[in-house]
């Protein structure tokens, strides 16, 4: 290896390693439904018909954390099951449970797919 | 006809929600709201056409219903705390197989549990959102102005009577949302429906002595009401 390809890799490696690297992203209920519903950062459970407010914060496995500039987004794999809305706060979203299933929400940081919460949606609950 | 407008706000505000409201299905009204679950605003009821129990003669209810019946046809409107800019907050049903679009006004309530209503910005953001209960028709209560649920209808040759139909769930709980009545008289020499047999509300009058059987349905569910004409009573005469 010549020392041209060695000094990009290093400094490839140093660029890489000041970066935040994805590990989970947190969802925390902001709004309070009429029934019980499960929001973690793996599984989201909800019943048809109810919405829930969540707001995300994306977590770093190294030491470098994101920072507001990190632009999170959340995207229903199929919004016939549970369908997403944005909230005027950035990083906060509306999570809709539309009719009984499972679907995945997927996690896009900066524009990347980095994670699969899994989704199921409950059929509808009475009071 | 359209008496009423919106009470939890002034101006201008009022007479948009209004307008807006009358532009997206005819004659509609909201007065009764409620805080939105994001404490932006407050959600509107709708009293969509003449047949919405909670709407008394199709004026606004005083208070937000909390219920309402399946099959009913209901709509909302939203009125942010700061809402002097326009346009207002658009209110759509978070899952439309809760609450689905069916024509004219008004959204209907598809399914029984809870539905979600939404208030949507120009931004296509949701600035706020309020939970409602729907719930099967399991019973019709027929009321006249005197009693909120009577067990039978006794009158004299002549009297007439107003009485009005509301739907409750199983345990009880007035239903709001605009269904469709079908009112049926058997029996039809002892007593006449002398107004508009569809709507919720209808004037009966007795003619001859006997009995007949009132039969009014709404939500798939019959209400079957005994008439008792009495032979008039002479006081006094010999």
């Amino acid at each position: 290896m010549g020392r041209g390809r060695i000094v990009c890799a290093l400094a490839a490696a140093v660029i890489a390693g000041c970066q935040p690297a994805f590990d989970s992203v947190d969802l925390v209920a902001v709004s309070t439904p009429p029934v019980e519903v499960t929001v973690r950062d793996f599984l989201v459970e909800l019943p048809a018909g109810t919405a829930v407010v969540v707001a995300t914060v994306p977590r770093s496995g190294n030491r470098h954390d994101y920072d507001d500039e990190t632009v999170v987004d959340l995207v229903s794999d199929d919004p016939d099951v549970m369908d997403v809305f944005g909230r005027p706060t950035a990083r906060e979203f509306v999570l809709v449970g539309i009719d009984a299933g499972e679907t995945c929400l997927r996690v896009h940081i900066d524009g990347m797919v980095r994670d699969c919460i899994d989704v199921v949606v409950e059929p509808p609950a009475a009071d | 006809m359209c008496t009423a407008g919106v009470s939890a706000g002034g101006g201008w505000r009022v007479v948009v929600v209004w307008a807006g409201a009358l532009l997206a299905g005819g004659c509609v009204e909201a007065d009764a709201t409620a805080d939105g679950e994001l404490r932006q605003g407050r959600f509107g009821h709708v009293c969509v056409g003449d047949g919405d129990a909670a709407c008394d003669d199709g004026l606004p209810p005083e208070v937000f219903p909390e219920v309402f019946a399946v099959g009913a046809r209901l709509d909302a409107t939203y009125l942010p705390d700061d809402g002097d800019r326009l346009p207002l907050p658009r209110v759509q049903p978070g899952s439309t197989s809760s609450l689905r679009a069916g024509g004219g006004a008004g959204w209907i309530a598809a399914r029984p549990g809870w539905a979600v209503w939404l208030a949507i910005d120009a931004n296509d953001v949701v600035v706020d959102l309020r939970h409602v209960l729907l719930a099967k028709v399991d019973a019709i209560a027929v009321a006249s102005e005197e009693v909120d649920d009577l067990a039978r209808v006794a009158l004299a040759p002549g009297d007439r009577l107003a009485l009005r139909a509301a739907p409750q769930d199983g345990v009880g709980r007035a239903l709001g949302g605009s269904l469709t009545y079908a009112w049926r008289l058997e029996g039809q020499g002892v007593a006449q429906i002398v107004s508009v047999a569809e709507r919720r509300a209808i004037v009966l009058e007795a003619l001859e002595p006997g009995t007949a059987v009132l039969r009014v349905t709404a939500g798939g569910v019959t209400r079957a009401l005994d008439v008792i004409v009495d032979e008039p009573q002479h006081g006094g005469e010999d």
